[in-house]
């Protein structure tokens, strides 16, 4: 026990005699080196000691060779005493110390009790339980994302559509510019972007409601001490499951969240497998186009793509462990499992709130101005007798440009110039792939006849939605769990229109297999780079030099995905 | 509790459920000092809770700490006796 | 406007948030630290009215700044030198917790220490003697239970102390 230091309030820590010799003589050395008077200086000497090497480059900086003469003279008297082993003796002696104060300031049951923590760790660290365990969360991550956001995303394509349009559309009316260019570019473009942007809002907090729940409660550290197995195997070890899990909301935060590996190796490569985690930005294209052409197994088809997205980032972590990552192991790394908590409501929606807000603060100018640029890429005619925002698509600049790229995707099967500018802007943000889809396919759609309603009949409208989207939210919870009471009689209302377009599109550009290009663009979608910001977050990572490996790397695979679909299916005759 | 030899191993090799004694650590010296600062000195007494082939999870105090085969490798311990209770 | 900076440290895990939250309520602001992609978070307490600058430093272990989030919480502390420093420990946990106080001491920084999740170590047996600490090391010392908003009026008066 520290007996001499127990009288003393104050009682400051102390180390060995030896050391505290050689403290004393830096400390005194330090002051003749004017330059160190910025830091507490016997804080300096200890921290030098323990071999913190950032500070003394720091330090060194400041005081020159002085300094570390004097470092590693202390260095070499202590030699003797401790070997290499300096920075753990000391970190062995203020523990001493913490230990004498956690003795006198807390008093411990005889015997300990067996913590719930460690009841529930028996069972969720389990050899043989662990991974089914964390398969069955993740699973209900996955269904509570799409299931429970699911109508709160119509709810919010419908207050987009309906009374938002209708009110740009009156507002505009009353200062004369109603059937102008101006109403086309507020409604087709801006507020079609807005559309696109608010409709994540639902998926993410979802997602993070969920992520925020695994986190507080303390799981996500057991799962990355469960996966630790599986992820070896991929060159990677558990702590790289975090930003995987994280993918599937998405990227951005995911690349983000490599930071807290240890290894620069690890986070390169976690950073690389991150974008075929399938990102929640992607799902609005899945079910666009799989309600389309595969509206009795949309579910599957869904849940395949996510599975294929896993299926390829393993190979690909295989390969590269094999080839660019060659000869340099995971990591060695030491993760603290924290007690599971009950999470608190407030903390949880702090996390969900603060994730979601910074996504929209980072993406609606993109997307917002992608809408945009789209929209005036169609409306601006290069060919034909059309004026501007008034010609037919086939002429529009944006067609040509789109059309220059076609024939990349022709052996995949969607090589029409309205899905290679879906592509093209999906470069920038997957989201905007279905808005244009919708801006190049239904423009020319009649306009839903839309009923003169009020003002107050549209307010209405939209509260009577949100409680009915509250209400169906609610019906799908059980519905997760194996209860079904919502009945799924009411299926997806892809307008007609729009339906009928893309459905001839695919049939035109794949002779006459639609749905397998179908297929094929969907797995192109999964794979291809995520999204601008994605790639933005990549190259401030990893640097320019890894940004584009994953560029084009994804790319290839992308397009050797969707061949392998398309060409593959056409040969077994499907 | 007296350890039953002096014969120290890889954490990696005792057995699940055992109790062990830190000897020192091998390889690097960083790993060392990670594990140092967060309870594992030289003399402190572990309890293995999980061997699931080479990750580990172990208790120290009222830490539960996961570590995986390439830190644990570094971790030299002596098994001891069952803590007679 | 602001009268003094404070800093709040603490492990990863200790409730940290919950108590910045807290105290500044919606008062925030959220960025990143110059240069560095670690969040950087900053809000304002107001003490029986002076308005104070609480700053919270990423959670770490230590403070041997073998990490990126290590050293933004050392250079924090060492460097913009706060007027006090808020350390939030883990009452079930606080020997392990203690490590990075002794870190803190040998800085010079002026510390309150805050035993957060006392309940927990409340229903484990643990008893707390929060005195002797504070006697120890000439620190207040406050038991919280932060998810429960025990011990925050406490804190309000440690820092009104300042």
């Amino acid at each position: 026990m520290a007996t001499a230091t127990m009288a003393l309030p104050n009682a400051p820590l102390r180390y060995t005699a030896p050391i505290e010799a050689e403290l004393d003589y830096l400390v005194a050395s330090f002051a003749t080196m004017p330059g160190l008077a910025v830091y507490p200086a016997r804080w300096l000497a200890i921290q030098l000691l323990e071999g913190d090497e950032t500070l003394l480059a720091e330090a060194e900086q400041l005081a020159g060779p002085a300094l570390t003469e004097a470092l590693e003279a202390s260095m070499a008297r202590l030699q003797p005493h401790y070997g290499d082993e300096l920075d753990v003796a000391l970190v062995d002696q203020r523990y001493r110390f913490v230990h004498a104060l956690a003795g006198k300031s807390l008093t411990r049951p005889a015997v300990p009790p067996l913590t719930l923590s460690d009841r529930i760790d028996q069972v969720v660290t389990h050899r043989w339980l662990g991974i089914p365990i964390f398969l069955m969360l993740m699973w209900l991550v996955f269904t509570l994302t799409t299931e429970v956001a699911g109508p709160f995303v119509d709810w919010v394509d419908d207050v987009i559509a309906g009374p938002l349009s209708g009110w740009a559309t009156a507002l505009l009316s009353l200062v004369g510019l109603g059937e102008t260019w101006v109403e086309g570019l507020v409604v087709d473009g801006m507020l079609a972007g807005m559309g696109g942007v608010l409709v994540f809002v639902p998926v993410l907090l979802s997602l993070y409601f969920a992520l925020a729940l695994l986190e507080d409660s303390g799981y996500m550290a057991r799962a990355a001490f469960v996966m630790d197995r599986l992820m070896h195997s991929l060159g990677l070890h558990g702590k790289s499951f975090l930003p995987m899990i994280v993918g599937f909301g998405c990227t951005v935060p995911a690349i983000y969240a490599t930071r807290t590996l240890d290894s620069q190796r690890d986070r390169i490569l976690t950073g690389l497998l991150v974008p075929f985690m399938s990102c929640g930005a992607r799902l609005p294209v899945y079910v666009l186009i799989a309600a389309i052409f595969f509206p009795a197994q949309a579910g599957m088809v869904i849940f395949g793509l996510y599975v294929t997205g896993i299926v390829v980032a393993i190979g690909s972590g295989m390969l590269l462990r094999q080839t660019v990552f060659r000869g340099q192991p995971a990591a060695p790394f030491v993760l603290e499992l924290p007690p599971y908590r009950l999470p608190t409501p407030r903390g949880v929606w702090n996390q969900m709130w603060e994730r979601t807000a910074a996504f929209v603060r980072k993406a609606w100018t993109i997307i917002l101005g992608t809408s945009v640029v789209v929209w005036l890429l169609l409306a601006i005619p290069v060919r034909g007798e059309g004026s501007f925002a008034d010609a037919p698509l086939e002429d529009s600049a944006f067609a040509t440009l789109a059309g220059g790229v076609t024939p990349i995707f022709a052996p995949l099967g969607f090589g029409s110039w309205e899905t290679s500018g879906a592509l093209m802007t999906g470069f920038v943000a997957k989201e905007v792939v279905v808005a244009t889809l919708i801006q190049t396919y239904a423009v020319d759609e009649e306009e839903e006849a839309h009923e003169a309603t009020s003002f107050g009949e549209d307010v209405l409208g939209i509260v009577g939605g949100f409680l009915a989207a509250t209400g169906d939210a609610l019906l799908a919870i059980p519905g997760i769990i194996g209860f079904d009471l919502a009945g799924d009689e009411e299926e997806e209302a892809t307008p007609s229109g729009l339906r009928g377009a893309i459905e001839r599109g695919f049939a035109a550009s794949s002779g006459g297999h639609s749905a397998l290009a179908a297929l094929a663009f969907l797995v192109f979608v999964l794979l291809y780079t995520p999204c601008m910001v994605a790639v933005a977050a990549a190259r401030h990572e990893f640097g320019p030099r890894w940004m584009w490996f994953s560029i084009v790397g994804q790319f290839v695979i992308a397009w050797l995905g969707a061949l392998i679909v398309f060409q593959g299916g056409k040969l077994l005759g499907l | 509790m007296k350890s039953q030899s002096e014969v120290s191993l890889p954490l990696p090799m005792a057995s699940e459920g055992s109790h062990v004694r830190i000897v020192g650590f091998h390889g690097n010296q960083r790993n060392a000092h990670r594990l140092a600062e967060l309870g594992m000195n030289p003399g402190v007494i572990l309890t293995l809770l999980r061997n699931n082939g080479g990750s580990l999870l172990v208790a120290v105090g009222d830490t539960r700490l996961a570590l995986n085969y390439g830190m644990a490798q570094a971790v030299l311990v002596c098994p001891l006796e069952r803590e007679v209770s | 406007m602001s009268d003094c900076i404070l800093a709040l440290a603490g492990n990863p895990n200790v409730g940290k948030s919950t108590i910045f939250n807290a105290l500044t309520g919606m008062r925030q602001h959220i960025g990143n630290w110059p240069g560095k992609t670690v969040e950087r978070k900053e809000g304002h307490v107001q003490v029986s009215g002076r308005t104070m600058t609480l700053v919270d430093l990423p959670g770490t272990y230590s403070l041997a700044a073998r990490s990126l989030e290590e050293q933004i919480a050392r250079d924090f502390i060492v460097r913009s030198q706060p007027k006090a420093v808020i350390n939030v420990l883990d009452a079930a946990n606080l020997e392990r917790n203690l490590y990075l106080t002794a870190q803190l001491l040998e800085t010079g920084a002026r510390l309150i220490l805050v035993l957060n999740m006392a309940d927990v170590a409340t229903s484990r047996g643990l008893v707390l003697n929060p005195h002797a600490l504070s006697d120890e090391l000439g620190c207040p010392a406050i038991t919280m239970a932060a998810s429960k908003g025990q011990g925050l009026a406490e804190l309000r008066a440690a820092l009104q102390g300042l």
